[in-house]
């Protein structure tokens, strides 16, 4: 049975598509990270994500403790990002806030990334009524504009960051499936899987333990791509009121909250916003470089 | 006669993942008139390196380091790409490829290909050039070549379009042809059939080929000279008479000997063993795979010597005729 | 209708030792037709539905440990055939008994059996082998599939294996994309090995590969051959590589057997003028054989559009009034030797 540390789902799937001449495995990774873009994102996601994971011991103050005397003070030392309207620390808002970015990326994304693999690998590979069946739901979903059906799901079930997740989830889980199931259309033409069916293999085994590592390559980069896209569609939702509720740190929240004394305490708005600056172009230099070994 | 062509010494090195892989390694060939001159070798040698050279139609990766390529006594190594597109591409030299399928643009009838290139380099009208055209595929027995002129090449038979670009790459009298497996990608039947037209309209045109491919059989029945390649540097050259009677070069000598049709039904074929894989860094190429190799093998360089009158071989061993004999005994097991 | 029996070569005496009605493999008038796609203008005129009749009525038997050569050139079927005969494609007539069983209707369970009994090898080595598993992980994947050997001797055996078939052990956890052409291909003998089959089908397995290795190759193959007992149905377009591997030989065209027969036989005697056209093709076996040149007239037809008669008579210097009109059986004319050919058996 396949273990499950990250090690060996990363070089059982993903490392093995990079395989270039010599296909140790040390040497694949040291390709990867020898591309400039790969090498920039690795290192801001990865500071990103250790912020994230960390935040309770990094951050200096209580996210959520509100102290009014302190009121939008400037940034200072004892608040590097200075504070906001209610006297929170900003800096450690804009630390939780990668939290959340995180989870939302994690769950949101990756519950989509599972479901839309699944679906469009059965879909490929079977064709047929599964193959109408799921590629007509995709179709349905997909005919609505993204930003107008997560929020009307939000509209249906209540604002707040667990049913943020859950509408990216439901939305996002389309584009992922049309993607494998091209993927597949192309490679279950291939020798190599015939050669499998000759084996004896059964349909399980050779979508998945065939077909599934040659044909998931796609789907990672665009959902690290994706993740970009999601940190702002959060912070949009937010921003509005529809996504997380306050006190929540997210950083569209803040800026929301930041917006209205932009030009008296401008660290308030600024500093989150420069979170998801930075997110953003983390996730997306991760994915051009990912993208471009795709294309070698 | 000064030669129609005449290669000296060509290094052409391609970049890839920070090493360089030397797929021409000082090459020396010659091309005179009239003459039909084959270039074998098996996949990996550099063959269709040097005809891509010599068009200098290579690769973003590939680059000619080092050589002369002098054909009608210019450089044209040293000639701009304009120059090279103007005068020699298509006109001078031009080029017949191996993949029937892909060595057209499928969006054009092959008419309106091969006028293309005839108004291009003959500046003449449309009238005229769908007269020569038509004309052009009559002569490579293209059958109803009216109606053939107005199909796509997708509707067209491999061994058609093939007659088709050997139409077009004789379409503005060029004085070389440089045919890069013209025949392998068809069928068997078709393929002879191509070929002995082909061989019919070289001889009655009178132009100069060079003719790249991996298969003797088609050397020894239209070439009159031949080089063998290996690994990016030639191991033997001479006339086909001499070479295919007296091959003295050990690979030319395993290739010659790997066709089964020589031997018994289910016995062992000698053939080379190995694959192309490591090359030492001095010395001779084929080592790692001969069967007659030993120390001296290694020194600094082995250069062509002249064996016999037109025969050259690359080997400092080959009239060892024991170690040949010895040869065909050799342990033949394909280890890798 | 020729019956299943009268197909079956006779031995000749350099195949003595083997029980001749042993077969292994019986093809009985296999048809597969592909339906082609219908134009809506069709459909609106109602013309009739067109097919493409890749095998169209071919029988034979492939005895136990010989090698039986099918040879045609591209678009004949070759390859379809072979895929029938290991059920990866389904049929549209007529059956295919391995071991004595009828192979397509088979159960889940028995087809398993079925796959680790009759193995393939196909033709590129550049597509066949699956691109993200090293060497040994796909060995060790089959073999523990199909149990071929004891869990703890997993890796010895496929160490072994790889051995085998000419692989130095540092391939062993090196993957396809770093090995060339050749290895590739001894990589996928070894996988067929690695079931323990009695019976493989090699679709074109030296087509890819240079002279050189070629050669390498069919050594391999005619060595495995004697030393586990194989029966092999060998593919492949090269006169030169089917005479020099099989026992018997039959000659496609356009999805049917135009002449069978044992290997000397055929090369000696070759009957059917496509036969001759095919050995004349290649001067060094014209050269060996004596031919005289076949001259050619006419086009391929197009498989969907057969013309009427025999298939042959668009391309055939003896085509006779007889030949447009009527098909020719495969008819026996002597010692094991079929032809489909009306001149042949006036």
């Amino acid at each position: 049975m396949h273990k499950t540390t990250i090690g060996t789902i990363m070089s059982r799937y993903i490392v093995p598509f990079f395989a270039g001449e010599d296909t140790t495995r040390w040497e694949t990774l040291k390709n990867f990270i020898k591309n400039p873009n790969s090498k920039a994102g690795l290192i801001m996601i990865g500071i990103l994500t250790f912020v994230a994971i960390f935040a309770p011991l990094i951050a200096p103050y209580d996210p959520y403790r509100q102290n009014l005397s302190e009121s939008l003070n400037p940034p200072s030392l004892t608040h590097p990002f200075g504070t906001d309207l209610y006297g929170r620390d900003v800096i450690s808002r804009v630390i939780y806030g990668a939290w959340i970015a995180v989870k939302i990326c994690v769950i949101g994304i990756g519950i989509a990334f599972i479901i839309g693999n699944l679906a469009g690998a059965l879909s490929g590979y079977y064709g047929g009524w599964i193959d109408a069946i799921i590629m007509r739901i995709v179709d349905s979903i997909m005919s609505f504009p993204f930003l107008v059906l997560v929020i009307a799901i939000m509209a249906i079930f209540g604002p707040g960051l667990k049913n943020l997740y859950f509408a990216i989830a439901i939305v996002s889980w389309c584009q992922y499936a049309r993607i494998v199931r091209s993927k597949y259309l192309s490679e279950k033409e291939e020798e190599y899987v015939r050669a499998a069916k000759a084996i004896g293999f059964s349909d399980t085994r050779v979508i998945f333990g065939h077909l599934m590592p040659n044909s998931i390559m796609p789907t990672i980069v665009y959902a690290s791509l994706d993740c970009a896209l999601v940190i702002l569609l959060a912070a949009s939702l937010s921003f509005i009121g529809v996504g997380a509720q306050p006190p929540t740190p997210e950083w569209g929240a803040q800026i929301a909250e930041g917006r209205q004394f932009l030009q008296v305490a401008w660290w308030v708005a600024t500093f989150p916003a420069l979170g998801i600056m930075y997110a953003v172009i983390g996730f997306s230099l991760l994915g051009d470089g990912l993208r471009d070994l795709l294309e070698k | 006669m000064a030669n129609l062509l005449e290669i000296e010494n060509l290094r052409t090195y391609f970049e890839e993942n920070g090493s360089i892989v030397r797929a021409v390694d000082g090459v020396d060939l010659s091309v005179s008139e009239t003459e039909v001159v084959g270039l074998v070798g098996e996949s990996g040698s550099g063959k269709t390196t040097v005809a891509n050279s010599l068009l200098r139609i290579l690769p973003e990766a590939g680059k000619i380091v080092a050589g002369r390529m002098i054909f009608k006594a210019i450089n044209i190594r040293e000639l701009s790409e304009k120059e090279m597109q103007s005068k020699i591409r298509g006109t001078e030299i031009s080029m017949i490829f191996q993949d029937p399928q892909v060595s057209l643009n499928p969006l054009f009838t092959v008419g309106e290909q091969i006028t293309s290139v005839l108004k291009l380099h003959q500046h003449i009208g449309r009238k005229e050039a769908r007269a020569k055209a038509i004309n052009l595929f009559r002569k490579v027995e293209v059958s109803d070549p009216e109606s053939r002129f107005r199909s796509y090449p997708h509707e067209l038979s491999g061994g058609m379009i093939q007659r088709v670009t050997i139409a077009m790459a004789m379409s503005c009298q060029p004085s070389l042809i440089i045919a890069d497996e013209p025949t392998t990608a068809l069928d068997v039947t078709i393929q002879n059939q191509v070929l002995n037209e082909f061989k019919n309209l070289i001889s009655e045109i009178g132009v100069s080929v060079l003719w790249i491919t991996h298969d003797l059989g088609v050397i020894k029945r239209v070439c009159d000279y031949v080089n063998v390649m290996y690994a990016g540097t030639l191991m033997e050259q001479g006339a086909v008479e001499t070479v295919f009677e007296n091959p003295l070069h050990p690979y030319t000598h395993g290739l010659l000997g790997s066709n089964p049709i020589q031997y018994r039904p289910k016995s062992k074929i000698p053939t080379v063993i190995g694959e192309l894989r490591e090359i030492p860094l001095q010395g001779c190429k084929f080592y790692p795979r001969c069967p007659i190799r030993n120390e001296d093998c290694l020194q600094e360089t082995i250069n062509l010597r002249e064996v016999n009158e037109n025969h050259r071989i690359r080997c400092i061993r080959a009239e060892d005729a024991e170690a040949l004999l010895r040869s065909r005994n050799h342990d033949l097991q394909g280890a890798c | 209708m020729l019956d299943i029996i009268d197909v079956v070569p006779v031995y000749t005496a350099e195949t003595e030792g083997i029980p001749w009605n042993e077969a292994i493999v019986e093809v009985n008038h296999l048809k597969k037709y592909y339906t082609v796609r219908k134009r809506v203008i069709d459909k609106i005129l109602t013309k009739k539905q067109k097919y493409v009749r890749a095998v169209d009525d071919i029988s034979f038997v492939i005895r136990k440990g010989e090698t039986f050569g099918l040879v045609g050139e591209s678009g004949c079927g070759k390859s379809t055939l072979g895929r029938c005969v290991l059920r990866l494609e389904s049929l549209t007539a007529g059956d295919v008994k391995v071991f004595g069983q009828n192979i397509h209707p088979l159960s889940d369970k028995k087809l398993k059996n079925f796959r680790k009994q009759a193995q393939v090898v196909f033709q590129n080595p550049y597509s066949s082998l699956p691109p993200h598993k090293t060497l040994g992980n796909m060995l060790k994947e089959v073999v523990a599939y199909h149990k071929t050997a004891e869990r703890d001797m997993l890796k010895e055996y496929c160490r072994d294996l790889l051995d085998r078939v000419g692989l130095s052990e540092t391939l062993y956890t090196r993957r396809p994309r770093a090995l060339s052409g050749g290895q590739r291909q001894r990589a996928a003998i070894a996988r067929a090995l690695a079931t323990e089959p009695k019976f493989v089908v090699l679709d074109e397995p030296v087509t890819a590969l240079d002279v050189s290795v070629q050669a390498q190759i069919l050594n391999l193959l005619v060595e495995l051959q004697k030393e586990r007992d194989l029966t092999y149905l060998f593919i492949a377009h090269d006169l030169s590589v089917i005479r020099h591997v099989s026992d018997t030989v039959g000659v496609m065209y356009l999805g049917k057997l135009v002449e069978l027969a044992p290997s000397k036989e055929l090369f000696e005697k070759r009957l059917h003028p496509y036969t001759k056209l095919l050995m004349s093709s290649s001067p060094l076996l014209s050269e060996v054989y004596e031919i005289d040149r076949v001259e050619l007239t006419g086009e391929v037809p197009s498989p969907i559009d057969l013309p009427a008669g025999c298939r042959f008579h668009t391309r055939c210097p003896f085509a006779s009034s007889s030949c447009r009109q009527k098909e020719p059986e495969l008819i026996a004319v002597n010692n094991g030797h079929f032809v489909s050919c009306f001149l042949a058996t006036q």
